[in-house]
């Protein structure tokens, strides 16, 4: 069964044209796929409508086989649990440490506190930070303040990895670093999508580019 | 992405029971680092129930003194130096007319003496030469008369005796105390709910401003899987202790203006030779406190509600 199944999926924003049209697309377990195309190309609302931050206007939009486009309002913190979202601008918390915000959605569950730590540890063992625990945001550079957002993201060890233009805020460098992080997830078996509009990231890492236009899907290639 | 139903297992119970822990010690910590807000808002608390709660009180108690008097009774005040003589021979008038259970007779001396134990009265007495005060008759009726016609008929049957001056039937004048007391005590309920409508806007507003602070952790919290609820629940901790220490605060200040107002209601005890005395009642107290927390509780997850459905990612 395919992770991600959107079959003439569409999106409208209240007072605005379309912003999705008619995409068809089948994303499989363990995939790498990078979502590309000019601004306002729809790229940001095909993950918003993926996290059920907004819905669907028509079509169907499967995950694991369950149609999620009318899933009720208080079944959706559930949903997000299995879910990790890394932004452009990380969105950590400025008053909770390195720990404590890597441990915001194990602690949303109630997860006993050996867990909590067990987790939070590895998360940012694999992120290259288990020594800037104590640190707050302010105090890191903008590499590691994204590379915390991904331990966020991956602590509860979610299926699906949606990333909005994770380097959009990084030098080349930083970019490449934090991709071969993507890279490492998606290589133990979790699925990754990435919105990008970085070329040379996409030359270098992309193995599937979806491509969109205008709200169109008009690419989809397997490099 | 499974679809289960909400089973309370052993684990489910201790993940429940870690996540009221953490949102005690959010709410406790909240506390703590605003004194300020904290102090004035279980000060406005604690005012806003302390002011109508005394009204209450005092009402309640001045009404239970004045019930065990008996209505049915009538002051007659002879004419201003009657003499012993006169005093006998009104009072077997009185007895003549029937339906007489017993006459009480307060003379002169009598009166000026229970006046005088009132200190405030004291002095207004001690400028006076002559004792100004009539001989009073307190008539009780007996049981057979119960109606207020039958009462009326025979105050007017006793004001038209030789020898009397003037007559208080202390029905119609306990009747407009009484009535006074219920106004005053409507009135105290009526102030305890605007009060509290004050309350609980100002909780909402304060909840507003709280929560647009504090905005991008509610979203970044709604982003990574937090339900409302595991939002909502530090803020309904808050609420309920506010709820429970502005009542409790508001029971020490009733308890402060009681005992601030005790001369005052010895005074009227002894005027009108009552023995109550004014005690905070023990269902009043825990009353007071369940009620204040829930209603505390209640409109804070209400207004939560409301105002998280507006934070949207
Ligand atoms: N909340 C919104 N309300 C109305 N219209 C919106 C909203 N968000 C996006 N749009 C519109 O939808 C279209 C797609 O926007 P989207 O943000 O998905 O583009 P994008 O590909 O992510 O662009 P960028 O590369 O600039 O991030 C645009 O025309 C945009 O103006
Ligand atoms: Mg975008």
């Amino acid at each position: 069964m395919s992770l991600i199944e959107c079959r003439h999926l569409g999106k409208r924003y209240a007072g605005s044209k379309e912003a999705l049209l008619d995409i068809n697309l089948t994303i499989q377990r363990g995939e790498l796929v990078f979502l590309t195309g000019h601004s306002g190309a729809g790229k940001s609302t095909l993950l918003r409508l993926l996290a059920l931050i907004e819905r669907p206007s028509r079509g169907s939009l499967r995950i694991n086989g369950h149609e999620i486009s009318h899933l009720p309002d208080v079944a959706i913190p559930r949903y997000r649990q299995n879910l990790g979202i890394i932004f452009q601008d990380h969105r950590l918390l400025p008053d909770r440490n390195v720990y404590e915000n890597v441990a915001l959605p194990l602690r949303i569950t109630g997860a006993e506190p050996r867990i909590v730590a067990k987790r939070v540890r590895a998360a940012l063992d694999k992120v290259g930070l288990l020594d800037k625990e104590r640190s707050f945001p302010a105090q890191l550079s903008a590499g590691q303040q994204q590379r915390v957002g991904i331990a966020r993201a991956v602590v509860n060890k979610p299926a699906l990895l949606l990333a909005d233009e994770p380097t959009g805020n990084l030098d080349p460098t930083l970019s490449a670093e934090i991709m071969r992080l993507f890279t490492a997830f998606n290589q133990v078996g979790v699925t990754v999508l990435v919105a990008t509009h970085d070329r040379s990231l996409i030359r270098q890492f992309a193995e599937r580019i979806l491509l969109l236009r205008r709200g169109r899907l008009q690419g989809d290639s397997h490099a | 992405m499974r679809k289960r139903w909400p089973v309370l297992t052993r684990q489910g119970f201790k993940a429940l029971l870690r996540q009221h822990r953490d949102a005690l010690l959010v709410s406790l910590t909240h506390l703590l680092k605003h004194p300020v807000t904290t102090v004035l808002t279980l000060g406005a608390i604690a005012i806003s129930l302390a002011l109508p709660g005394v009204l209450y009180l005092l009402t309640t108690h001045v009404n239970a003194a004045f019930s065990g008097w008996d209505n049915r009774q009538m002051s007659v005040f002879l004419e201003p130096g009657s003499d012993t003589q006169a005093v006998s021979m009104v009072t077997e008038q009185i007895q003549a007319l029937g339906s007489i259970a017993r006459i009480e007779t307060i003379t002169p001396e009598q009166g000026k003496a229970s006046l005088q134990a009132s200190a405030d009265l004291q002095t207004a007495l001690a400028t006076l030469e002559d004792n100004p005060l009539p001989t009073v008759l307190v008539v009780h009726p007996d049981v057979s008369l119960r109606s207020a016609a039958e009462l009326e008929s025979l105050a007017a049957r006793i004001a038209a005796l030789p020898g009397v001056d003037d007559l208080l039937l202390d029905q119609a004048w306990l009747e407009k105390v009484s009535a006074t007391l219920q106004g005053f005590q409507r009135l105290s309920i009526v102030v305890a709910i605007c009060f509290g409508a004050l309350v609980i806007l100002v909780i909402h507003i304060g909840l507003r401003i709280e929560l647009l602070q504090r905005r991008e952790e509610v979203t970044v919290t709604k982003l990574v899987g937090g339900s409302d609820l595991y939002m909502q629940r530090p803020f309904n901790y808050i609420a309920a202790m506010y709820g429970f220490l502005g009542a409790s605060l508001a029971l020490l200040l009733i308890k402060l203006i009681v005992w601030w107002l005790s001369p005052q209601l010895a005074a009227l005890n002894e005027l009108y030779g009552s023995h109550f005395q004014l005690r905070i009642p023990l269902r009043f107290a825990v009353t007071l406190i369940v009620a204040t927390s829930f209603i505390s509780l209640l409109s804070t997850s209400v207004s939560m509600k409301i105002l998280l459905k507006q934070i949207r990612p």
